[in-house]
């Protein structure tokens, strides 16, 4: 056999699918023939590496998503698109924090031609869902989809090339636990995992790109915080925060309640990078003497709902 | 070199549920078995389908989400579990029941990558197939295989993956993409080759 003879038989070889009489033949080639030796031991090494791709981070939907399906109705393909494309599709309910709903963000990124969005909401959305029964369980789902790294505070703000804040710590009694980079769709993204003396953990993403996509169409409220235009969601037991101020967006997850979410709000604020003087004027560091303003020292009862008709990103609705 | 191995465990096909180690009786009673649900669900015994759901569920993930990315796979996955329940009846009972749910799961895979190119620009491309906890603790390789996996043909890649991670028999994978035998070997050729030329080209040094 001749060498391009012997490399058709090679998968056949490899595989033990081979007829007894043609291994023989082949092998007689491989002996003298160092190129298609070669070719074979490499076939053996991709199999070696294929083996790790047996085992699956992630498990099938339970029977009962399966079952809610079969109930539903008989899906056509076309229906099978527009599910993908509208997920997420929950509306959570906000009780027992204010009284306000309102849906837009998902509007406006539904609006979007661009499919990273519906992506990131989706992956958001399921890290939402899960982050109040297993906060472990939740951050996979970000550090599968977006090639979450494990970094040291020099290593993120080498790779983001800007000082992120959120890394650097949050009041007193919170520790940090693990910071990564996620490389989102538009930017890289750096998640700041923290947790306090009961266990409980508190998440902070910060990143620079307008993503307004995060909280899907959850119900949403704006309110100002420390002279920042802050949306406020609640997951499950929990509230989440974002805010953007300077080029930042930071997006909190975990406060206990709109005292907590004001206090980090505070503390993050505070951390940012004094010599930006523009950013000290559009942002008025004087104490709390905002209308709308969620700290303790002021009264809920005037916060500013978005008007549902509006798509643009949160934190320009009060700005 | 052995010549037709009948050591390898082939866990889907005959097997799904134990460690697939053995083959002879109790796989064929497996077999039955699986049948037997199959019959049920053809009559829309819902207890059968979540039977018949829970027994091939975890393969069929696996497939998919190295076939599409872990984004759309449990999407995907239940699609294909719907359209199973749908289409159970043109089952003829010929194949084995695995070869034929791979051959429809593989038909909505590519499908769905069909729709996604068409529809979008990039997203797919941009999807590490490779879906571990974090890169960070995998092995370079590993990555580089997830990689060069999304560089190459999707009908190569299901071939590959029937292969190497399914461990189906060449008549088995023949069966499910309902082509020869031979036909078989050579597209594993092609599948392999071009596997090697992308990973050489990502900087794996064999
Ligand atoms: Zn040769
Ligand atoms: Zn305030």
């Amino acid at each position: 056999m001749n060498c391009s003879q012997v490399r058709e038989l090679m998968s056949a070889l490899h595989d033990h699918e081979l007829r007894p009489e043609a291994v023989a033949e082949v092998n007689d080639h491989l002996r003298d023939c160092a190129e298609c030796s070669r070719l074979v031991s490499e076939f053996g090494e991709l199999s070696n590496l294929a083996a790790g791709l047996r085992n699956v981070s992630m498990s099938a939907p339970g029977w009962a998503t399966i079952e809610a399906a079969l109930d539903a109705h008989s899906w056509t393909q076309s229906q099978f698109v527009r599910h993908l494309r509208s997920r997420p599709a929950r509306i959570a309910i906000a009780a027992g924090l204010l009284v306000a709903a309102t849906v837009g963000i998902g509007a406006y990124y539904l609006r979007s031609d661009h499919n990273d969005h519906e992506h990131v909401a989706a992956h958001f959305g399921h890290f939402l869902d899960e982050f109040d029964r297993n906060p472990d369980e939740a951050e996979q789902v970000l550090l599968a989809n977006y090639s979450g790294q494990s970094v040291s505070l020099d290593e993120a703000a080498r790779q983001l090339k800007y000082q992120p804040v959120a890394p650097n710590g949050l009041p007193k009694g919170f520790t940090r636990d693990r910071v990564y980079l996620l490389k989102m769709p538009c930017c890289v993204c750096v998640q700041s995992r923290y947790k306090d003396a009961t266990g409980r953990t508190v998440v902070v993403f910060e990143h620079v790109d307008d993503q307004p996509a995060w909280f899907g169409d959850r119900p949403t409220m704006m309110v100002q915080c420390h002279g920042l235009a802050t949306c406020l969601v609640q997951v499950d037991g929990k509230l989440a925060a974002s805010w953007k101020r300077q080029k930042r967006v930071i997006t909190l997850i975990g406060a206990l309640d709109l005292e907590e979410v004001s206090r980090l709000v505070e503390f993050l604020n505070e951390l940012y990078p004094q010599s930006a003087a523009s950013d000290q004027a559009l942002n008025r560091s004087d104490g709390c003497k905002c209308h709308h303003c969620i700290c303790p020292s002021v009264v809920h009862s005037d916060l500013v709902l978005r008007n549902a008709t509006d798509t643009r990103p949160p934190w320009q609705h009060l700005q | 070199m052995s010549v037709r191995s009948s050591d390898k465990p082939r866990r889907f096909m005959t097997d799904a549920a134990s460690n697939g180690a053995d083959r002879g009786v109790n796989a064929s009673r497996r077999t039955e078995s699986i049948m037997r649900i199959v019959e049920r669900c053809r009559q829309g015994d819902r207890h059968a389908q979540q039977e018949l759901y829970e027994e091939f569920k975890d393969k069929v993930l696996r497939l998919v989400v190295r076939m599409v990315g872990q984004q759309d796979a449990p999407d995907l996955v239940q699609q294909i579990f719907l359209q199973t329940f749908r289409n159970i009846r043109q089952y003829s009972g010929r194949a084995q029941f695995g070869t034929w749910l791979y051959r429809l799961a593989i038909n909505e895979c590519l499908q769905l990558r069909r729709r996604i190119h068409r529809t979008t620009c990039c997203t797919l491309d941009h999807e590490p197939i490779d879906d571990s906890m974090s890169w960070s603790l995998q092995s370079e390789n590993q990555e580089l295989l997830g990689r060069a996996l999304e560089g190459i043909d999707a009908g190569l890649r299901a071939i590959f993956l029937l292969r190497e991670v399914e461990e189906l028999s060449y008549a088995e994978i023949a069966s499910v993409l309902q082509v020869s035998a031979g036909t078989v070997g050579s597209r594993l050729n092609r599948a392999r080759s071009r596997l090697r030329e992308e990973l050489i080209e990502l900087g794996w040094e064999p």
